[in-house]
């Protein structure tokens, strides 16, 4: 289902960056709205709550994107026709580029302190 | 008869079905793409030359410190019309004119799918401009920056009618970029040439069906922030104002949501006009096509995700501020793909240096220099230190002039032949070309030095005790000779016209179809529509042009007297119909002058003119929409070959259907816009939100508001034939008006005054918007009715009912979304 | 280092970025010159690789896909996470709160100068000057940024970057100087027709010495000592000065237009426009449109005359 989704028509090629997309979106919202409502100062897992919840939203989005990309390669490599393998190989390179934005953008929940 | 002598008269038949009435009348009522087209890119064109004027004001002012060649005032309108013009009146009409003009041409259609709305769209460019040029006439020139932030440009800042020339114009103009985005989709995934699949689009149809799709959610949040400025200017709708509860930083969001993509909205076209013209150069298909589609994609998405790079210095956190640099440097793989496959392509080719290839160099100089500075700005506490200095302006011409602009005369140099049917001179444009390109860099590379030494952006005078007269003078002198390339450069363009050599057919044997069409372009491109089973159909069966000309293809049967084009499927490009278009006709001109009169109307405060203009533009507008289909039940067509299709407006997926979803996207993204400000204001709002209390005793109202909406959509779905039609459709509209007034009577509740707080001017906003909407599905449903009641509609034309549906459904769930918000989201919180 | 361009440009301007005097415009000056030497080496490949694909003579035999891979792909992998870690690092440094106990500047913008209010643990230390900020050198100082009107910015690039000056709330910029001079700053923000003459002056001096012009600055505004200096005073009283400025010690509270309580200790008049003499001052209280066309101070020379402003020159003058 979620293999013929992603390699089978225009908006599912770009499923990988949709994803990514709502994942940058996701890590902002929280982020601003922890800040305003001050729980930078509440503990969890030996770190402050904020960083704790958005790395795992960074571990499970990455997690997600990289099935993405197992998916498409498995559909390209299996591919008997052009139109497909073209698709499937587009969907696996939006992943390829997904997965290295969500490591990008994820890296600064582990190095940066919120909130100021 | 000869093939050769059936493919002369046909192009006779061809050239009265597609001509255009005699004289100016008939001008004024051309819809063809090539035509509007045209339009687009001359007065794009016009624009630039008068925007470049402008900044070489700018550029003799500051020349020398305590210059005073303008006062502060007009160095203020001038850099700030510069910008605008550039921005909004230059570069994004000209891009898209350039896609009106070719992309038919490339995917093998005879026009655009939707030819009155690309005139509509040209109308509308020209009367904005004209609107926002008009403000000289009346000495309220907009002074408040390109970007036009808050509160300066508030009335209390700005208290003339400057600003609302600037808010009103640009929307105007606004107007036209979406609906050529709506066309632009359409015809790419519908029109493109039979076998045309995919992976088989010319790579500059794949950039611009990314594009266009950025234009429709990109723009809307400025037309938002502008709908909301006006309304904060003329009503006193606290939006952006702190003192009651509004923020400037609202503004500064919903402009640089679309001011990042509007970024990438400019170059990515140019960079597909590259992605044309490199391979013909290098004789060869580009390297690594995946990559390439991969590339736009990526840019695509990623660029809505870089809009607070702009807002480093206003107080982010700085782990925000990391994010967006994160997605900064992401962006730049994307574009190393594109830069690295056009290298690739002209290494492993065989490459000849031809003018176009020029100004291909002048780019990639330009154009990486730009994007390395790029990333310097993308790191937050450098950005810091040269926001807003002339490093910033400096970085953001060699963004634009490098990835727009040079491009952009590569392309007028490539494509010219079809324009005029003649090859310009090497000799002038050569000339013009070193000028161009060393005016520029003596004139953008100080700059960025002029920065570094402390000299923020827009200050019209500096002393001689800061140091930067030196850089300044020689920016100033940069900017004479890059003024006097583009005067060669215009002199080039026009001498041709006259003294160029003829254009035979494919010129540089190019291996796209836009090179089977004749030079100059006929108004229906093709005699008859070939199919295509490659990239470069052109260099895999040279004889495919002959043989298109000759009318041997698809479509060249001219007995019915109708524009036909092939509607193809969107996948692989299988022919499923024939699109019927439309000829011409004056209603889109029509139309735009009362659309420019309702923007006159509120920009004099004669709000009565406003509302009639608006009656007038719905009018025009449903006889517009009236003449299209069918008055008569649809008959299969021969489209040739053998092949028997169906008329566009008897199938399920007709252009107009996909228009009609189209502008819902974009309609989306605009009440999106007005969601993420209600959102916005809660989260910085200072305790307590003014809901909690009031909801409560409003969510009866408005639940029952709620779900009269919802019934209604249910019923339009279900009432769809005869006699149910009428009744269903007049239920539903009865519903619609029943949550009309118990949505009013439960915000009367809510916020009694809109101008109390910004919390009570987006309630009431939002109502508004969902009102709006509402009165537009219920015209709708009266077309609908009155069609069914006139017969025009039955089993096999089923168009304007779907097109209604559709609307009536996206209509209620705005109106549901807004519920939640306004209510459900308001009473949880 | 100091000198450029055949000598023409000098690279350490009382306004340039690249003349750091702090711990934090020094790391983004460093910064900036490993991604400009960064840049160059980028752009120099991309253009050599772009020349030879067309004019090489005998170019070898590469891989196009290969090729996209190696530019588009692993060189961004490569040279951009090291560049996002160290700026990641640097920022969060940079943003981290002052020190406890860090002196307090509350700045505050107007179209089209500066106010700027030191704030002490014991309340009554406070006070308000305009245009000028003293800091003791070496010591990290809190400065609280806000604007009165539209959005200004606070931006001295020889000690840090720039910061908003936002309406109805406050942005927080560490300063630390490390060497005693003057700097100048400039509003960066397009704030209107006076953007440009929205400049001050920033002195770093020893701490001692930033502690003796701290007690002056308290004390409230000297008596006029001359007979032109009372003249101007009476003048300054009964014209109207009093309805936008204060002077301490005087009547005059009004809250509009800068505080002129030491005014003439000031180095500059008009928001770091003009340097600070009696014949400047005259010639501005004479007609301040003539130098800052569209600043709320409005013309007086149809209000009084020449000799009127000389002499509320000269008291000013006196207020060191």
């Amino acid at each position: 289902m979620l293999r013929r989704l992603h390699t089978g028509g225009l908006i599912g090629i770009n499923l990988g960056l949709i994803v990514w997309s709502a994942y940058f979106v996701l890590l902002y919202a929280l982020m601003s709205l922890g800040c305003r409502y001050a729980l930078d100062a509440m503990q969890a897992l030996g770190s402050n709550i904020i960083t704790v919840a958005l790395a795992a939203i960074v571990i499970t989005t990455l997690a997600f994107i990289g099935y993405l990309t197992w998916l498409a390669y498995d559909t390209w490599r299996h591919a008997d026709d052009n139109r497909t393998r073209f698709r499937a190989a587009v969907a696996g390179l939006v992943d390829g580029i997904s997965l290295v934005s969500t490591v990008w953008v994820g890296a600064p929940v582990f190095m940066v302190t919120p909130c100021y | 008869m000869t093939n050769a002598d059936a493919g002369s008269s046909l192009r006779e038949r061809l050239d009265v079905i597609w001509g255009a009435p005699p004289g100016w009348r008939g001008r004024l009522q051309v819809v063809n793409h090539t035509a509007v087209g045209q339009r687009f890119i001359i007065t794009g064109f016009v624009f630039f030359l008068i925007a470049g004027l402008l900044a070489m004001v700018m550029r003799a002012q500051i020349a020398i410190p305590g210059a005073n060649i303008v006062d502060h005032e007009t160095y203020n309108r001038l850099f700030t019309m510069h910008g605008t013009t550039m921005m909004f009146l230059f570069a994004v009409p000209m891009v898209e004119g350039f896609a009106l003009y070719l992309i038919p041409k490339m995917i093998g259609a005879r026009d655009l799918v939707f030819p009155r709305l690309g005139a509509y769209g040209y109308w509308c460019y020209l009367f904005g401009g004209l609107l926002l040029y008009s403000s000289f006439l009346f000495d309220m020139v907009p002074a408040g920056g390109w970007f036009m932030y808050v509160p300066l440009n508030d009335k209390e800042f700005a208290p003339d009618s400057s600003v609302d020339f600037w808010l009103l114009g640009v929307t105007f103009v606004e107007i036209s970029s979406i609906s050529g985005a709506i066309e632009l989709i359409a015809t790419i995934l519908r029109a493109r040439a039979p076998g045309m699949s995919l992976r088989r689009m010319p790579l500059f149809a794949w950039y611009m069906l990314v594009v266009a799709f950025m234009i429709l959610i990109g723009f809307p949040p400025l037309v938002m922030g502008s709908i909301l400025l006006e309304l904060q200017r003329t009503v006193g709708l606290p939006f952006y104002d702190t003192a009651a509860g509004g923020n400037p930083l609202l503004w500064q969001h919903l402009f640089w949501i679309f001011g990042h993509p509007e970024v990438y909205i400019i170059f990515l076209p140019a960079a597909g006009m590259l992605s044309m013209i490199i391979p013909t150069f290098a004789r060869r298909a580009i390297v690594g096509y995946s990559w390439v589609v991969l590339s736009v994609l990526a840019t695509g998405f990623i660029s809505f995700m870089l809009w607070a790079h702009h807002m480093y210095t206003v107080g982010l956190p700085y782990l925000s501020q990391s994010f967006f640099s994160a997605a900064s440097l992401a962006v730049v793989i994307p574009s190393g793909i594109q830069i690295f496959s056009w290298i690739a392509t002209l290494w492993t080719g065989r490459p000849k240096f031809e003018v176009p290839m020029l100004y291909v160099f002048g780019f990639f100089f330009t154009f990486v220099a730009g994007g390395l500075t790029g990333v310097m700005v993308a790191i937050a506490p450098f950005d810091w230190q040269v926001h807003d200095t002339h490093f910033v302006v400096a970085h953001l011409h060699y963004v634009l002039f490098g990835g727009m602009v040079f491009p952009l005369f590569a392309a007028f140099y490539y494509w010219l032949p079809k324009f005029s049917g003649r090859v310009p001179s090497k000799l002038l444009a050569r000339a013009a070309f070193w000028l161009i390109f060393l005016g520029f860099n003596i004139t953008f590379l100080p700059m960025h030095l002029t920065g570094f030494l402390g000299m923020p952006r827009r200050v019209y005078t500096y002393g001689w005790d800061v140091g930067w007269e030196w850089t300044n003078l020689i920016s100033t002198v940069g900017g004479f000779v890059l003024t006097a390339g583009i005067g060669a450069l215009v002199a080039d363009l026009v001498l041709h016209f006259r003294y160029g050599r003829r254009a035979e057919g494919d010129v540089w044997g190019a291996g796209t179809l836009e090179w089977a069409v004749d030079n100059p372009a006929t108004n229906y491109n093709f005699v008859s529509i070939g199919p295509v089973d490659d990239s470069h159909p052109l260099w895999s069966k040279p004889e495919l042009a002959g043989r298109m000309h000759r009318g041997e293809y698809y479509l060249a049967d001219t007995s019915s007297g109708q524009r036909e084009t092939l509607g193809t499927s969107t996948l692989d490009g299988e022919p499923q119909q024939v699109i019927i278009l439309p000829k011409p006709t004056p209603l889109p001109l029509i139309s735009a002058v009362f659309t420019a009169f309702f923007f006159i109307g509120i920009l004099s405060s004669l709000y009565w003119l406003s509302a009639a203009s608006i009656a007038a533009t719905v009018i025009t507008m449903l006889i517009w929409a009236w003449q299209n289909g069918s008055l008569t039940p649809p008959k299969l067509i021969d489209a040739g070959l053998g092949l028997r299709l169906p008329p566009h407006y008897s199938t399920p997926n007709a252009p107009g259907l996909w228009g009609t979803g189209l502008t819902l996207a974009g309609d989306a993204s605009l009440f999106g816009s007005l969601l993420f400000t209600y959102y916005y204001l809660w989260a910085v709002w200072p305790e307590p939100w003014p809901a909690s209390g009031t909801a409560e005793t409003a969510l009866l109202p408005a639940s029952l508001a709620a779900a009269a909406l919802a019934a209604s959509s249910l019923i339009v779905a279900i009432a769809r034939r005869g006699v149910l039609l009428h009744i269903g459709l007049t239920a539903a509209a009865l519903l619609s008006v029943v949550y009309l007034v118990l949505e009013y009577q439960a915000l009367s509740q809510m916020a009694p005054k809109p101008t109390e707080s910004a919390y009570s001017a987006v309630l009431w906003t939002m109502y508004g918007f969902v009102a709006t909407h509402i009165v537009i599905s219920l015209l709708m449903n009266g077309f609908v009715q009155a069609r069914q009641w006139r017969g025009y509609i039955d089993a096999q034309r089923q168009l304007e009912p779907r097109v209604m549906r559709l609307f009536w459904h996206g209509t209620v769930i705005m109106g549901i979304a807004t519920y939640a918000t306004i209510h459900l989201f308001a009473e949880v919180i | 280092m100091a000198l450029g361009f055949g000598g023409c440009v000098r690279f350490d301007g009382v306004q340039s970025a690249l003349a750091p005097v702090s711990p934090e415009a020094d790391h983004v000056f460093s910064l900036s010159w490993i991604m400009f030497w960064g840049s160059v080496a980028i752009l120099v490949l991309v253009m050599v690789l772009g020349f030879y694909a067309v004019f090489g003579r005998r170019r070898p035999a590469l891989d196009g896909n290969k090729m996209v891979i190696a530019g588009g792909v692993l060189l961004p992998l490569l040279a951009l996470p090291p560049l996002l870690v160290y700026a990641l690092a640097l920022g969060d440094g940079l943003r981290a709160p002052p020190p406890e106990g860090a002196l307090r500047i509350e700045v505050t913008g107007h179209q089209w100068w500066w106010e700027v209010r030191y704030r002490f643990p014991d309340a009554g230390d406070d006070f308000t000057t305009a245009n000028e900020i003293h800091l003791p050198v070496g010591q990290a100082v809190e400065v609280l940024v806000t604007s009165n009107d539209v959005i200004h910015s606070f931006w001295v690039p020889r000690l840090a970057g720039k910061i908003d000056a936002m309406p109805g709330h406050a942005n927080r910029l560490t300063l630390k100087a490390e060497e005693a001079g003057e700097f100048r700053g400039q509003c960066a923000e397009f704030c209107g027709a006076q953007h440009t003459h929205m400049a001050f002056v920033v002195v770093a001096k020893p701490q001692e010495a930033f502690e003796a012009w701290a007690a002056g600055q308290r004390k409230p505004a000297r008596q006029p000592s001359s007979t032109e200096a009372r003249r101007g005073l009476a003048a300054f009283l009964s014209q109207g000065c009093v309805e936008c400025h204060t002077v301490r010690g005087t009547p005059a509270s009004g809250r509009i237009g800068p505080d002129l309580t030491h005014v003439g200790s000031r180095r500059t008049l008009a928001a770091g426009t003009l340097d600070n003499n009696s014949a400047t001052l005259a010639a501005l209280i004479r007609d301040y449109q003539e130098f800052k066309p569209g600043a709320d101070m409005p013309s007086h020379k149809d209000a009084f005359d020449q000799p009127t402003a000389e002499s509320i020159a000269a008291y000013l003058e006196e207020l060191q």
